[in-house]
């Protein structure tokens, strides 16, 4: 805008110089020539009065010439009859002129009585002239004075020299003046435009201050545009801590999540899946679609089967992380913002729950086994009854016994479900009372007398004086005495010992120690025998009478009490199981 | 418009690309978590998934050759392109040596004696696996200083390769028992060895692509 006010103020300037200049001119230029005609008027007239007063011509011409003198050249003086032949001139030999009658200033003169003027090259001296004639019809004679035109002409020609001067130097003053001014006026338009640039780049602080100090037309701009400048600066910053909040909440959040578009591209990962997923990749930065972070093309198919029902979609997945192969519910549910669809994913981690079921239903088949092979043995053998045996009482007998142990098994079998789910229910003990562990360590060793005796096993308690007095649930601690301590004697060679072992621990826990002097257990399975119906050798535990929740039983009384239950054995040495509990 | 056409089958092919290298990495994390485990099953399963990856391959090699002879492209085009089909060659070697190691387990498991894997054949196959992961990031996001990282990681591989293979040769020396079970526990290791040579390989075409020349590493 400075440019085009400055350039159309120049144009203005510009034609006004040129045309005052050239009117100047012309005005001066005339009223030169009209001052040269006068000055030869004079001079022709003095002449002529000069000729009158009957002074020769050479002396009226010489006298005149030489008083009028122009920048040192003496004007020319030419006499010449009516007839045209010229009878004398000053500056050059009049018998070698032509006749002069139809000179234009001549004949002009000879017509009008008045004086001639004429302005053309003179045929005699080959020069720009200046030429008057006057008609004196007393002398009969034209007289004729003339002065060369460069005279003239410099005459004006240093006026326009001045002229110009004058029209430049103005020029020059009125571009540097016009300048500043200009620059004064509109600096405030300038300070708005960088204003405005530097919002652009996300300067947000700026404010103008010129335009409001000279209350011009401009001050309410100043004031819309610093208001606006404050209203964006604000929006930013509100937009921003949304972001950050919104950043920081999805970043926090413990659920791996990412959001991705209809074309599988990954929008937004937050950290916990970054990390999960190990791919620390920024959607913003680079494209890359899901496949890469989640290594598994059936989250895609979540991703089209979610956009195609427009409804959330849920499949549990095995998915590779940085833990190894986990199971996860995935859930995909559709966004829709801007117009685009996009999917929200989260993953929810299942291993855990899953790993339960799979126990539980583990547990179920275990036990739907365990109950189901008595019942088969005494189905069978009543079978075998009906069918005549009833009526060999020898063969009855023996197989009433055989039902009748098979019997006590499956009573065995289902109490030892129910203590267990029972221990397994409680969190803590409510029934403790304080009674006396080696009285009750005596009464299990005389209840397992008869077994022990007949494999020709000896029982060793081995009681410490710290260990006397407990506080616990007696029955669940005669629990844990008849379970070890028959197990002891159950897998012991013949003539082998028991030893029973209780002392206080530092820790103020009571260690119940049962070794045995049995062929031990392999390392890999004393681990194992703790669970459920893990036997070591089937055949030979349910030869024995054992449920297979002896040991699980064992535990979990330990864990109720605070405490724990190991095994430390080598194959060939018996094995020791440790009991430690908080009572 | 052709620029524009152009310019969206480049982005569409390497997404392809892309797509191809989450294939090759999940082949190499099964087969690590097959060799872990010693998992049969596993294994066969990454030995599957072998077809898939070079389908994809022979997609994406058709897909580039296709668009050089229509839009005849010059300059970093040309250079984008000409190192894709390096690329992909690097990425389908990952997953036949995936594939190999998965056959290599499965071979070990039909041998009577069970062994215990050393625990530097897992730290190899992770740094192998690590470096899969970086020269993909890398090619992803284009960025340099990502891929020299995947380069220099080479010499951890090479390192931990020439002491793997001295501890085997001792273990057969001490353990005759089972000196088929090392060595192909040997030859596992000589895969992930070439993976992270691969891994290395897919880098320098990054760098290729980002600096238009090849850059000399074995200085």
């Amino acid at each position: 805008m400075l440019r085009r006010i400055y350039v159309l103020i120049l144009a203005v300037v510009v034609v006004a110089i040129v045309a005052s200049g050239a009117s100047a001119f012309f005005v001066i230029k005339s009223y030169h020539s009209q001052v040269s005609q006068e000055y030869l008027l004079n001079a022709a007239r003095l002449i002529e009065q000069r000729l009158l007063a009957g002074d020769p011509q050479e002396q009226a011409a010489a006298d005149i010439s030489s008083v009028f003198q122009r920048d040192g050249e003496a004007i020319r003086v030419t006499l010449i009859h009516t007839d045209g032949t010229v009878v004398y001139d000053n500056f050059s030999d009049s018998t070698q002129m032509e006749n002069h009658l139809y000179r234009p200033e001549i004949k002009a003169a000879l017509q009008s009585q008045e004086a001639g003027f004429a302005s053309r090259t003179s045929e005699t001296l080959g020069q720009a002239m200046l030429y008057l004639a006057i008609f004196d019809p007393e002398l009969n004679l034209v007289v004729r004075t003339s002065i060369s035109y460069d005279i003239e002409r410099s005459g004006y020609l240093s006026l326009l020299t001045t002229l110009l001067i004058v029209a430049g130097l103005s020029l020059v003053a009125l571009l540097v003046i016009g300048y500043l001014a200009l620059r004064q006026i509109t600096r405030p338009l300038v300070e708005l435009k960088q204003a405005a640039n530097q919002v652009q780049q996300g300067d947000y602080q700026i404010r103008v201050g010129s335009l409001l100090d000279d209350k011009s037309e401009l001050t309410d701009l100043g004031n819309a545009f610093n208001a606006m400048a404050r209203q964006l600066s604000q929006t930013i910053q509100a937009l921003e801590e949304r972001n950050t909040r919104l950043d920081v909440i999805l970043n926090s959040l413990v659920v791996p999540l990412i959001v991705a578009a209809r074309s599988h591209d990954v929008i937004f990962v937050n950290r916990t899946a970054q990390d999960l997923f190990d791919r620390h990749l920024d959607p913003e930065q680079a494209r890359f679609p899901l496949v890469l972070v989640t290594h598994h093309a059936q989250t895609e198919v979540l991703i089209d089967q979610c956009l195609q029902n427009n409804s959330p979609v849920s499949r549990e997945l095995t998915i590779t992380t940085v833990r190894g192969p986990r199971d996860y519910q995935v859930t995909a549910s559709p966004i829709r913002y801007t117009n685009q669809d996009h999917v929200i994913l989260t993953f929810l981690d299942i291993s855990q729950s899953r790993q339960m079921q799979r126990l539980r239903s583990e547990f179920v088949a275990n036990v739907t086994h365990e109950l189901k092979t008595p019942l088969t043995s005494i189905r069978g053998f009543i079978e075998t009854l009906r069918h005549g045996a009833i009526d060999k009482p020898a063969v009855a007998r023996r197989f009433l016994d055989i039902i009748d142990i098979e019997a006590e098994r499956l009573h065995q079998l289902i109490s030892d479900i129910l203590v267990l789910s029972e221990i397994e229910e409680l969190k803590e003990d409510k029934d403790r009372q304080m009674f006396d562990l080696h009285a009750l360590i005596d009464d299990v060793v005389v209840l397992l007398d008869d077994i022990a005796s007949s494999r020709k096993i000896s029982m060793v308690p081995e009681i410490d004086e710290t260990a006397q007095m407990v506080s616990a649930s007696p029955h669940r601690i005669k629990q844990v005495l008849i379970n070890l301590i028959e197990n002891a004697i159950k897998y012991n060679r013949e003539g082998g010992r028991v030893e029973i072992h209780t002392r206080r621990l530092e820790n103020g826990k009571l260690e119940l120690r049962v070794r045995d002097t049995g062929p031990g257990i392999a390392p890999e399975n004393q681990e194992r025998i703790f669970e459920r119906f893990y036997r070591v050798d089937t055949s030979r535990s349910r030869e024995l009478g054992g449920t297979g929740l002896g040991l699980s039983i064992v535990k979990h009384i330990a864990q109720l009490y605070g405490g724990t239950a190991r095994v430390e054995s080598k194959i060939g040495q018996g094995a020791t199981f440790i009991v430690e509990l908080a009572i | 418009m052709v620029r524009i056409e152009f310019e969206k089958e480049l982005s569409n092919l390497h997404q392809e690309i892309i797509r191809m290298g989450a294939h090759v990495e999940q082949s190499i994390n099964e087969a690590v978590q097959a060799l872990t485990d010693l998992d049969s099953d596993r294994a066969e399963k990454v030995i599957a998934n072998d077809d898939v990856i070079d389908e994809m391959e022979r997609q994406i090699d058709r897909s580039c050759v296709e668009i050089i002879a229509r839009q005849q492209p010059v300059a970093r085009d040309l250079r984008d392109l000409t190192s894709t089909l390096k690329l992909i060659t690097d990425l389908e070697r990952i997953a036949d040596h995936a594939s190999d190691i998965s056959e290599r387990i499965i071979a070990i498991n039909a041998l009577p004696n069970r062994i215990v894997i050393p625990h530097d054949i897992i730290t190899i196959a992770d740094v192998s696996k690590q470096m899969l992961r970086g020269a993909l990031d890398a090619y992803v996001t284009r960025n340099e200083s990502a891929a020299s990282e995947v380069i220099r990681m080479d010499d951890r591989v090479d390192e931990l390769y020439s002491k793997l293979k001295k501890y085997l040769i001792h273990l057969m020396s001490v353990d005759s028992e089972n000196v088929e079970q090392l060595v192909e526990l040997l030859m596992i290791c000589k895969y992930f060895e070439r993976i992270s040579d691969h891994a290395q390989n897919v880098a320098e075409w990054v760098l290729f692509f980002i600096k238009g020349r090849h850059m000399n590493y074995n200085d």
